[in-house]
């Protein structure tokens, strides 16, 4: 495992820094600027549950507010890990308070159905430098043709998305899922194995 | 979960990759960091529904919204808090306006706004002077929380986009807890992620019922009924001409529902939740001659665009009715409305008719002789990809069914233009199920 080095940067506060700064001074412009470091994510989220330019925007300044509401209650660890959360929730939220959005709520759902496992998880074969030992070859090999096909491209071939999608006649959608529910059986056959990976 | 990321390149990274401008070997790196950062993951996926420059600049926008946000707010930590709720009953106060509802002020309130005014006058001297300027019928803006988002989104006034912009969590705390904040208490109320508390709170089980009537009298089916203001609140009456639209709004707001069908006038009915509306509708002649009119119910009001087509060897006469559904205008982002274009089948829709035409299937069981209508909406992202088909209304799950089938078989779109710009869009489409005419 390679190591993680840690944002230190002379110039710029890291996200706990100034997400102490506004609990402890309430200093507003710290948490704008915290949250303007992630606001490309938010807004990617919301867009991508919203389906809305506009939307989307208001969600974004929306998600802003409700963090700068509630600065007594949260304290997280991990802020980015958070927001993600808030971000999904206030979305879920907006497309359940409104009437049209039954169709997009059961758009997603439907959308979601494809990957089996909805929380994605840190997997071994995501692990970087993961020398692929014999185990997960073994469990590799016993996952369904396309599941092979597709973990197989990406992780060792290094093939894009697009260009598994190319190759199986599929689309990107499906490929995400083939990965996804590859991975999900790999877990499952490499712990059948008693391969432990230690978390972190 | 890897919160390691550093995200000031990522986000010149995750704007490249949603523009499609990596190439394949830096796009599968850069799944990988995908794959274990489901944040980012979802973030991609919503991108590159965008035009590339258009992402570029929408996060432009959004920062310096933040910094203005920030800076005026910087003062007093808690002014915050107080202001969206103020601006939240400001936004009440908008609404109500135009219905030109003011009721009496009630004591307890009238002193909590007092408070809060003094509270956040230092930081919030321009709202304040936009709250004193109104006589405020306090009472209602408690009741009022679900009307804000359509009020913020519908907004032509400056002051409107501020709230438009800083009101939208307030709705979910005040619903929440709506006695806390009548009682004076404004303090900020978590809010639990999952969700599952406000959910309830929010679904009131209002609603607006009625029968809608052709100019003979008889019910009226398949009649696009919604409220004014709300296109995306509304359904389609039933064969015997009924329909029920669920409303979140307060008892005595008054609600305007609004009749359309292809030929006829659209009406504009107010309505009372308590009775039952009857809406009888009457033709249009001059719309006549330039829309498709669809035959309903029986079997001698034929299609007139049908009858046309009418090959004997289809089972199935169908007809299409497109709408794109053109979201609001957020006043400042454009300053006349984009010139809009909805998205259309990639072989016109002369040709998509056919293909329905020749396509359909109706059920094989019994003899199914009324007009059934399949209401679907199509996501067309701003590259011409359909998104996954949903339904809005149906008659039944065959119906449903076959009506997905036809779409997801069916032609390729152009993308929705919005100024020249490709966008991404919802359409929606109704496919109606003609019985054919047993020879």
């Amino acid at each position: 495992m390679p190591l993680r080095i840690l944002r230190k940067n002379n110039r710029e506060l890291s996200d706990g820094e100034l997400l102490a700064r506004f609990h402890d001074k309430g200093d507003l412009k710290s948490l704008g600027e915290l949250y303007s470091r992630h606001m490309h994510l938010v807004y990617g989220v919301c867009l991508r549950y919203l389906r809305n330019r506009e939307e989307s925007r208001d969600a974004v300044m929306g998600i802003f507010e409700k963090i700068a509401s509630e600065p007594e209650r949260h304290r997280p660890d991990n802020f980015r890990a958070w927001l993600y959360v808030v971000a999904k929730n206030f979305c879920l939220m907006a497309i359940r308070s409104e009437a049209s959005g039954k169709a997009k709520h059961e758009e997603w759902a439907a959308e979601q159905e494809l990957f089996v496992e909805s929380e994605p998880f840190l997997h071994p074969v995501d692990r970087e430098g993961s020398d692929a030992d014999r185990a997960l070859r073994e469990c590799i090999e016993k996952l369904s043709l396309l599941q092979r096909e597709s973990v197989e491209l990406f992780y060792f071939e290094n093939k894009c998305y697009r260009e598994i999608a190319e190759k199986l006649g599929s689309d990107e959608k499906k490929v995400k899922s083939l990965l996804q529910n590859g991975k999900r059986n790999l877990k499952i056959c490499m712990e059948g194995k008693n391969v432990r990976y230690d978390e972190e | 979960m890897s919160g390691m990321m550093k995200n000031n390149g990522k986000r010149e990274e995750l704007l490249r990759y949603a523009a499609g401008e990596m190439s394949d070997k830096e796009r599968n790196a850069f799944e990988k960091e995908l794959q274990r950062d489901q944040f980012a993951a979802d973030a991609a996926e919503g991108l590159s529904l965008l035009e590339p420059a258009d992402a570029a600049s929408d996060l432009d926008k959004l920062e310096r919204r933040i910094k203005l946000r920030t800076a005026r707010n910087n003062i007093v930590f808690y002014s915050g808090v107080a202001a969206v709720a103020l601006l939240f009953i400001i936004t009440s106060v908008i609404f109500l306006r135009p219905e030109g509802k003011v009721g009496p002020l009630s004591p307890t309130v009238a002193e909590e706004t007092t408070a809060k005014r003094g509270d956040t006058a230092a930081g919030q001297d321009k709202v304040a002077a936009t709250l004193a300027d109104t006589a405020l019928p306090v009472t209602d803006s408690v009741m009022l929380i679900t009307a804000t988002k359509p009020v913020a989104t519908e907004a032509t006034q400056e002051k409107s986009e501020y709230i438009s912009r800083t009101v939208a969590p307030d709705r979910e705390i005040t619903l929440k807890d709506t006695s806390l904040i009548a009682a004076g208490a404004v303090q900020p109320v978590m809010i639990d992620p999952s969700g599952t508390t406000l959910q309830m709170k929010i679904a009131e089980d209002e609603r607006i019922t009625g029968i809608v009537t052709d100019e003979t009298g008889k019910p009226f089916p398949f009649v696009n009924v919604y409220i004014q203001g709300q296109t995306s609140t509304g359904t389609i009456t039933g064969e015997d001409g009924r329909f029920i639209i669920p409303v979140q709004a307060r008892p005595d707001t008054v609600i305007t529902v609004v009749a359309e069908f292809i030929g006829y006038r659209q009406l504009l009915v107010q309505a009372d939740k308590a009775e039952m509306i009857s809406i009888r509708m009457e033709p249009d002649i001059k719309a006549l001659d330039e829309v498709v009119v669809v035959g309903y119910g029986e079997q001698k009001r034929k299609p007139v665009m049908a009858t046309a087509r009418s090959k004997e060897k289809n089972l199935a006469l169908s007809d299409i009715i497109l709408t794109g559904e053109v979201s609001e205008i957020i006043p400042g982002d454009t300053l006349q409305p984009p010139h809009y274009v909805p998205p259309a089948p990639v072989v016109g829709y002369r040709a998509f008719h056919e293909y329905i035409a020749e396509n359909i299937r109706l059920p094989y069981y019994g003899q199914d002789t009324i007009l059934k209508t399949v209401e679907v909406s199509l996501p067309v992202s701003h590259r011409g990809k359909k998104g996954t088909p949903g339904i809005v209304s149906s008659p039944g799950e065959w119906y449903s069914e076959e009506a997905k089938r036809l779409l997801i078989e069916g032609p390729e779109w152009q993308p929705a233009q919005r100024s020249g710009k490709a966008v991404i869009d919802t359409l929606r489409i109704r496919i109606r199920f003609v019985p054919a005419r047993i020879p």
